[in-house]
């Protein structure tokens, strides 16, 4: 039986006589009898449960103060709203609103968030609400364990997964599995930077000094510091709360970053967050924050700010030592100088194609065989070799081979090397620059050697971005102190992406831009002795001379960062 | 107390199965019993049976029936006890309820998701009512007191608001149905 319009209207009347605890048992008994007989208003019973329930869930989560004085400014206190309702509908509601019964309502009503009896029955129980979402399982919870285990006076919410140099005033040592609880008093990130995952799938980001506790499993409360979260779907409406602002998650990725004297900032990368500003027992200015803003607010207002594109950490790895705020670029010199791309190297130092091993700059020339070796002080380089032509030349841990490699000495004269600020007492240019300064970071690759690098190492800890393309100036170095003859190659998984042989001029120069798509693994740059009609053993060392390649400013650019 | 030894796993493994299906069993307690002073107590006894007894669960079953059927039993036991002021709902109206709600996709995040987006599209003053109306303790007396308005005005733009609410969730869920 469809419902009529009459009971539709009679329906919606009793259901705000529920809403507001004014059902009498006559009504009771009248809204039993159309649950029992119409079908439809069984859903709509249950849709309307649903929604005073969630608009509990939903305020219980938010706890601000709503924007009162706009509320009672307002001139209209019945203007429609702006979204579309379907037009049978709309007459049916406003013929549901001409002809709604007038309600007598008694002289206090009753919290729509709290029990809403027909009958009071005396309770000693707390008539706190518990439906607030979290925060009261958590009392809920600690009832049950309370009575029936043992006693605890804190409840977990969220697992320290990582950390780099994090100092903090618990007492507990920081390390990955230990169990953040909800605490009444604040814990102090003195330094440092803890990553977090909170049981609802919030990963969480805090850079001290900072002091912070979570009130609940979707509720983190921030007096000063800098949080970058990543929302998963279970964590939809997670909140941030600082001293003069709420920051709601509508399903995002944002940075808050929260000042001791109470200003505040939300900063969006993905999805869209509420920013709800105003003190305590201020008036509230709540604004919608998309993908790609950014506001502030002080204790009197909220205003648009620029993004901050790279202001919060958004990802770090202990093992690595790797902090990354969202920068757009990989230096690959800093990876050989010991690095993870991101200023951690170390200039004049490189990596031994013998050993594997990140050593200083020394300078012999040394017989190798051609054995990929795995370089297993730095996940981002897979290996390094010496090339010689002589058999299959792996390049990779994967087996890939290059197959185009030529037949050298199997000679190598230096480490793969990071920006050296000298090489024989020499600055090394290309063109104009000088590679040797560390605003011109280099890898300097003195022929026969080859070095390849793990893109899949970025992936894993880089969540989100992509890796581009691999950008680069190649050539021999304009200081190299006599005649030389080398070739310059790019491989992508042993495939020759770049190559320039026989090199013997001074003063070219090529600007590599090779795309790198999600499938490519390792990306590997290899300089190789150019071809040699003398082979009288006596030549065999002078064939390596000079051939002083240099990859300048090698970057592996990344897109669709956060 | 506990008829099974307490392990921390188990523990954690309640408290996450709970915290992820909390708010089905609330709603599906506070929809078959009308008289909402009463859903605490029955949501707190149905959380103690569901853990004492939680040795018998079985581990990677749906937790989520297994906790329904366990708060409909303490639905029906509350029935029993307060059958005698004849306040409740008829055993068809709970059966036919209980086996709505247990049929009806659980997609609760969906269901808040379209909420929140509904209610940005009210008006501000709509939205600021409404955020007055569910802040803890309110009710539309103190409402009409913030705000200075009329009592039974405010009490019909309540319910023209959750109206409209209902119909533009019910209606933004079907769309994405179609979709």
């Amino acid at each position: 039986m469809k419902i009529t319009l009459e009971q539709l209207n009679r329906l919606f009347t009793l259901l705000g006589a529920l809403r507001e605890d004014i059902l009498t048992e006559a009504e009771f008994a009248e809204l039993n009898q159309m649950l029992e007989t119409i079908p439809q208003a069984q859903d709509i019973y249950l849709d309307y449960i649903n929604l005073c329930t969630e608009l509990c869930n939903l305020q219980a989560a938010t706890r601000h103060n709503p924007t009162i004085t706009h509320a009672i400014q307002h001139p209209d206190n019945s203007a429609v709203s702006d979204f579309s309702i379907p037009l049978d509908v709309l007459e049916m509601m406003g013929d549901y609103e001409r002809t709604a019964e007038r309600i007598e309502l008694p002289r206090e009503t009753q919290d729509s968030c709290s029990p809403m009896p027909i009958h009071r029955v005396s309770h000693n129980i707390s008539k706190t609400p518990i439906i607030t979402a979290i925060a009261s399982l958590a009392a809920l919870v600690f009832l049950l364990v309370y009575i029936y285990l043992k006693p605890q006076t804190t409840f977990e919410v969220a697992t320290i997964t990582d950390s780099i140099h994090a100092k903090w005033s618990s007492s507990h040592p920081i390390k990955p599995g230990y169990r953040v609880s909800v605490e009444l008093e604040p814990i102090q990130l003195l330094s440092g930077v803890l990553e977090m995952e909170t049981d609802l799938g919030v990963k969480m980001l805090l850079e001290g000094p900072a002091e912070f506790r979570f009130t609940n499993s979707a509720e983190i409360a921030m007096n000063y510091g800098k949080l970058y979260s990543t929302v998963g779907p279970a964590g939809n409406g997670f909140t941030v709360q600082t001293k003069n602002s709420r920051v709601i998650d509508l399903g995002t990725e944002f940075g808050v970053l929260a000042e001791p004297h109470g200003n505040s900032e939300v900063h969006v990368f993905r999805g869209k967050t509420l920013f709800i500003t105003g003190s305590k027992n201020a008036a509230k200015t709540t604004v919608d924050v998309p993908a790609g803003q950014a506001y502030a607010a002080n204790h009197s207002a909220a205003s648009r700010i620029d993004l901050n594109k790279t202001g919060f950490i958004k990802a770090i790895d202990s093992k690595t030592r790797l902090i990354w705020r969202g920068q757009n670029e990989i230096s690959l010199a800093d990876v050989v100088g010991g690095g993870n791309g991101f200023e951690v190297g170390k200039p004049n130092m490189g990596i031994n194609p013998l050993s594997g091993e990140l050593e200083t700059i020394n300078r012999s020339s040394r017989k190798a065989g051609n054995r990929f070796t795995a370089v297993v002080s730095n996940a981002f380089i897979n290996g390094i070799f010496v090339p010689d032509g002589t058999t299959e030349q792996i390049v990779s841990s994967a087996g890939h081979v290059f197959k185009e490699c030529p037949p050298t000495h199997g000679i190598f004269y230096a480490p793969a090397s990071n920006t050296p600020s000298k090489f024989k007492d020499l600055s090394l240019f290309l063109g104009d620059t000088n590679y040797s300064l560390p605003q011109n970071p280099s890898i300097f690759l003195h022929a026969n050697l080859g070095i390849t690098f793990d893109l899949n190492a970025f992936r894993s800890r880089l969540p989100g971005a992509t890796i581009e393309k691999f950008i680069t100036d190649a050539g021999v170095c304009d200081t190299a102190p006599g005649p030389f003859n080398v070739d310059i190659w790019v491989l992508i998984d042993g495939q020759v992406r770049y190559s320039r042989t026989g090199v013997t001029q001074k003063g070219l120069q090529d600007q590599l831009k090779i795309e790198i798509q999600d499938q490519d693994n390792f990306l590997t740059l290899i300089a190789t002795e150019g071809e040699n009609s003398d082979d009288n053993p006596d030549y065999q060392r002078s064939s390596i001379g000079c051939d002083w390649v240099l990859f300048g400013r090698p970057m592996l650019k990344l897109k669709n960062i956060p | 107390m506990p008829h099974h030894k307490i392990h921390s796993e188990d523990y954690h493994l309640f408290i996450k199965l709970y915290l992820a299906n909390e708010r089905r069993i609330y709603g599906y307690v506070r929809a078959l019993i009308p008289n909402w002073s009463d859903v605490d107590d029955i949501i707190q006894e149905s959380a103690s049976v569901m853990w004492s007894k939680f040795n018998e669960f079985e581990k990677g079953s749906n937790f989520s029936a297994w906790a329904l059927r366990i708060a409909h039993f303490q639905v029906l036991n509350y029935y029993k006890i307060k059958k005698h002021n004849k306040l409740y709902f008829s055993d068809e109206t709970i059966n036919s309820l209980s086996q709505k709600i247990l049929s009806t996709n659980p997609n609760t995040d969906e269901r808040l998701n379209v909420l929140k987006k509904c209610i940005h599209k009210l008006h501000d003053h709509e939205r600021s009512l409404i955020e007055l109306r569910y802040e803890p303790g309110a009710t539309t007396k103190s409402v009409a007191h913030q705000t200075g308005k009329e009592v039974h005005a405010l009490y019909k733009l309540f319910n023209k608001i959750h109206a409209r609410l209902l119909l533009c969730v019910r209606r933004t869920l079907a769309e994405g149905e179609l979709i």
